[in-house]
């Protein structure tokens, strides 16, 4: 029997000899670094500018309803502000100048994605009222390459969103789990720890009148962590309730 | 600064960084090609910010952004675990064949992480951060790094492959 290790202490060496040590290219890097340089120059307006439409307003796509996820500043309530994010959205805005609302449940709790004009996509999840501490920014998350087509089929998920734990409504602690599916999807079931989890398909908006299905489940997790390999499997049906997309681990 | 100062000074910053940046990312991708690609493109927009950064903490730029550009790396991947009661002993390296093995152990060993469980171990056990700076590095609460690095170390522990290697 193995001596347990105080709390704090790592089981393993993250300091072990290399066995090459790196030469990385200056020159190579102080090149990049230029077009950086020129890149940033160039887009910096434009950021900003499109920082300030992104941010003002957002659209729900899975009903049609229009959301204003920032209140107007007339009413005693209207406390929320995008600045977390802001920054975020600065560096890769939307393509379409717009945040898309893919769930506001449970209750305080605001989940967003967007594409970027180079296709990849982005979300946010935050704790509305905006607390800092709370809030998780992705961008990108899901490069053009693992952006589903209108075929069947999931992005990874994203399996592990560190942000606190939220207390949801008859479930316990639950944490976010985000993932793509086929547009063609209004409905995706996640299997995890043997109870199946439903989550609405949002259309994400991504280029050229296109969109891919976003959606977010909140996984009630019976320990104090979770890891993707708890979900075991994904469903998408569509709007007729067929399955066009399914994938599951091996046993 | 003289353009020709900036460079120098840049390329001594790289010169003195690039081996701990280097294994950042490999810590954090389990991938040497891949942790030498996030730390070049960490270099080249320090180099672009250059101006803004090198009166603070470049080297603290560099690490963000090399944490950030791991979370493409942030994916669901297939792990199998087998939780077990015992705990392995500390890794003790005994010469540069064992170290070499050493290093492909540990790094299959993250590989079973969370992108920010990784994150956070690499930021406390290699850069030896505090909770704090490690919340403040990545953006989230000390609460989150804490729960995070209690998680990660309670996976190690209980990973079967560490166990069986301290054993033989």
């Amino acid at each position: 029997m193995t001596t347990p290790q105080p709390g704090h202490a790592c089981p393993v060496d993250l300091h072990y000899p290399e066995r090459q040590p790196p030469n990385l290219d200056v020159g190579a890097i102080i090149e990049r670094g230029r077009r950086i340089r020129r890149r940033r120059r160039l887009t910096q307006a434009a950021a900003v500018l499109a920082a300030c439409v992104a941010t003002g307003s957002v659209i729900a796509g899975a009903h049609g309803f229009t959301i204003s996820m920032f209140p107007s500043q007339s009413g005693p309530s209207a406390t929320p502000s995008a600045a977390p994010i802001d920054a975020q959205v600065a560096e890769n805005p939307p393509a379409n100048g717009k945040l898309t609302l893919i769930s506001n449940w449970p209750r305080h709790w605001t989940t967003v994605a967007w594409a970027t004009r180079r296709g990849d996509v982005c979300w946010a999840t935050f704790r509305s009222p905006v607390q800092a501490a709370v809030t998780d920014v992705e961008c990108p998350e899901w490069d053009r390459s693992e952006v589903p087509g209108s075929g069947s089929a999931f992005s990874p998920l994203v399996p592990d969103v560190a942000l606190a734990s939220s207390s949801v409504p008859g479930s316990g602690t639950a944490w976010p789990i985000l993932g793509l599916t086929s547009p063609q999807a209004v409905r995706v079931v996640l299997a995890a720890f043997g109870r199946d989890v439903s989550a609405i398909v949002v259309p994400v908006p991504i280029s050229s009148g296109k969109t891919v299905g976003a959606f977010v489940a909140w996984i009630p997790v019976p320990g104090s962590s979770y890891s993707g390999t708890d979900v075991t499997s994904e469903t998408a049906y569509d709007q007729s309730g067929q399955i066009i997309a399914r994938i599951s681990d091996p046993p | 600064m003289s353009r020709q100062d900036e460079l120098g000074e840049f390329t001594e910053f790289v010169a003195g960084y690039q081996g701990k940046m280097v294994r950042l990312a490999e810590l954090l991708t389990g991938d040497r090609g891949r942790a030498e690609d996030l730390a070049q493109d960490g270099f080249a927009k320090a180099y672009a910010a250059w101006d803004r950064i090198r009166a603070g903490d470049p080297a603290a730029y560099v690490r963000r952004c090399i944490i950030n550009a791991n979370t493409d790396f942030w994916r669901r991947r297939i792990r199998y675990e087998e939780p077990s009661p015992q705990v392995p002993e500390r890794f003790v390296q005994l010469d540069l064949a064992a170290a070499s093995a050493a290093r492909d152990l540990v790094l299959r060993a993250l590989a079973k992480l969370t992108s920010r469980e990784r994150s956070v171990l690499a930021l406390r056990f290699y850069l030896d951060l505090t909770e704090l700076q490690i919340a403040q590095e990545l953006g989230i609460s000390p609460g989150t790094v804490k729960s995070a690095s209690s998680r990660a170390l309670a996976k190690l522990r209980a990973d079967a492959e560490l166990r069986s290697e301290v054993a033989s």
